[in-house]
């Protein structure tokens, strides 16, 4: 496998520009999660996750990942009646 | 709950792209396999549950924790670190090489700050932490695949690449360089 090593570089300076003193880990972005995704499918203020939340998220792919997911789970149109 | 599970998580598998070769059936008993292994969790995690979200909530937050970790491991199954070790030198191939004298002066400087960052990320990172690093730009490979490889898991794996990026970014403006310039400059 090679990679060209200049995209690496930029995208390592992307994540720097990113990087927090302090940021959440996995484990505590999960552990808000539900409640993240339910406050968001409901329309709420999301300003008391913000930006700890939003920082991990940007720089996390697999905790992205299963943000969407859970978010679209929340918010679909799947009960049998209509579908 | 069982079954507001299985549905949402039929649909939400049907919609991605990398499981489009499969036939519903294939999809559906995926989704089943799921939600047997995520009722199993969540009868173990009860306790965990605080009342903070609604539970058909809480029970899908396990389920696609558990879905999404096993479509990445057997996605990547082949995946090793090995090939990558060469690559964790950081500097770019061309600048090892002699600079081309007919560059633009441009260019040059480029190719000095490349070769600076470079410079820095070999220097001050572990052996670990590089590895880490290098194996995150393959494009799109999991954090969870890249923790399983280096013995670890996903929030340890987090924990350290957050602890490389401080100090990278603090070497770097100790040497001078500010990373907002450093990256409109070459990506300018
Ligand atoms: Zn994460």
């Amino acid at each position: 496998m090679t990679m060209n090593a200049s995209p690496m570089i930029v995208r390592v300076l992307r994540m720097l520009a990113g990087t927090q003193e302090i940021e959440l880990g996995c484990e505590e972005v999960t552990a808000l999660l539900d409640e993240y995704c339910e406050a968001q499918a409901g329309g709420e203020d999301l300003s008391r996750f913000a930006p700890v939340m939003n920082a991990h998220l940007r720089l996390c792919a697999d905790c992205r990942e299963e943000y969407e997911a859970l978010l679209t789970l929340v918010t679909m149109d799947a009960d049998p009646i209509s579908s | 709950m069982r079954q507001w599970l299985a549905r949402r998580l039929f649909f939400y598998l049907r919609s991605r792209s990398d499981l489009d070769k499969l036939a519903d059936s294939e999809i559906q008993d995926l989704a089943e396999d799921f939600v047997q292994d995520t009722l199993l969790q969540i009868r173990a995690k009860l306790e965990q549950f605080e009342g903070r979200s609604k539970f058909t909530t809480w029970a899908g937050k396990i389920a696609v924790h558990q879905a999404l970790g096993e479509l990445r491991r057997a996605r990547w199954r082949d995946f090793s670190l090995d090939s990558l070790i060469g690559e964790s030198d950081f500097t770019p191939s061309f600048l090892v090489n002699e600079a081309d004298p007919d560059a633009p002066d441009r260019a040059v400087e480029r190719a000095e700050t490349m070769r600076a960052v470079a410079e820095v990320i070999n220097e001050e990172l572990s052996e670990r932490q590089r590895a880490a690093l290098v194996a995150l730009m393959v494009e799109g490979v999991p954090m969870d695949v890249v923790a399983d490889r280096l013995g670890t898991n996903r929030n340890a794996l987090y924990k350290l690449l957050h602890d490389a990026r401080k100090r990278l970014r603090s070497r770097l403006e100790d040497r001078g360089y500010n990373i907002e310039t450093l990256l409109n400059d070459l990506s300018g």
